[in-house]
């Protein structure tokens, strides 16, 4: 401890950061493949 | 028979948009503008998104006990989607959750996870969510599947207010609820622009996820194609 300040921390919060942006970019990808597919599904 | 959610096409894909562009704008403030916070020190910046995500997975899972409800109530196939939609996501958002706590409880607490009554209530409630989606698969009569599923989630919905209550109501390692009177100013702005950003985002693939939902449904209740000319 520093100071009563936690020291450094800048790799956790980069990891919290990309955990989020790759979640929410995997969901939404999975969601818009899903719902081409069922766009293709019904069109057939 | 009502199954469509697909009322306005171009809207989900909009909001969207606005999703990205807010958290993106709200990120780099929490990154890049905001200082670090006085014991924190830069690790506070995990809040930015944390504190949204949190919000943002109880609402979509309060969302899908409205839908839950209504459809119970009104047997309108719609409301099934859009609770399906809506488990899915709040699941989605309820794993990020823990994630990201537990990449900022290791700093300032320590331990990765702790058995604390906010951490243990916020895991069965993901998981009991999970559970109603794995029913949902298993379970192939559609109507079974909506009203088991709906008598399900109306249950595990009753762990919405416990979770956020749980820092209120037993002794937690988690802090409590801030309120805009104990966050300072240089904070606010990126927490805002990101729970914006969250909320748009959590709204366009609920939207998008109902239309997957309600297409496979109007391909499973559909009349034989002998019936479907008399119906």
């Amino acid at each position: 401890m520093t100071g009563g300040m936690i020291p450094g921390g800048w790799n956790f919060v980069v990891a919290a950061y990309s955990v989020t942006a790759l979640v929410l970019a995997i969901y939404g990808a999975s969601v818009i493949a899903r719902l081409r597919d069922e766009t293709r599904r019904t069109d057939d | 028979m009502h199954v469509d959610n697909n009322r306005f096409p171009r809207l989900p894909w909009i909001i969207l948009v606005l999703g990205i562009v807010f958290l993106a704008i709200g990120s780099y403030i929490g990154l890049f503008v905001a200082p670090p916070e006085a014991l924190m020190g830069q690790v506070q910046r995990i809040m930015y998104v944390h504190v949204p995500t949190a919000w943002n997975a109880l609402l979509a899972l309060t969302f899908a006990f409205v839908c839950a409800v209504i459809f119970l109530f009104k047997s309108d196939w719609k409301w099934d989607a859009r609770m399906e939609a809506s488990i899915e996501v709040g699941v989605v958002l309820g794993f990020l959750l823990c994630c990201q706590g537990s990449i900022w409880a290791k700093p300032t607490w320590g331990v990765w996870w702790d058995w604390d009554p906010r951490l243990t209530t916020t895991a069965v409630l993901v998981f009991a969510f999970l559970g109603i989606l794995a029913l949902r698969k298993f379970v192939e009569d559609p109507v079974r599947r909506a009203i088991w599923s709906a008598v399900a989630t109306i249950i595990a919905s009753v762990d919405v207010p416990i979770v956020y209550y749980s820092v209120r109501w037993w002794n937690s390692l988690h802090q409590l609820q801030s309120s805009p009177s104990t966050v300072s100013r240089q904070f606010w702005l990126p927490l805002r622009m990101n729970a914006f950003g969250i909320l748009f985002l959590m709204t366009a693939f609920i939207m998008l996820r109902a239309r997957v939902a309600s297409m496979r449904l109007k391909h499973e209740i559909a009349p034989p194609p002998a019936l479907g000319g008399a119906a």
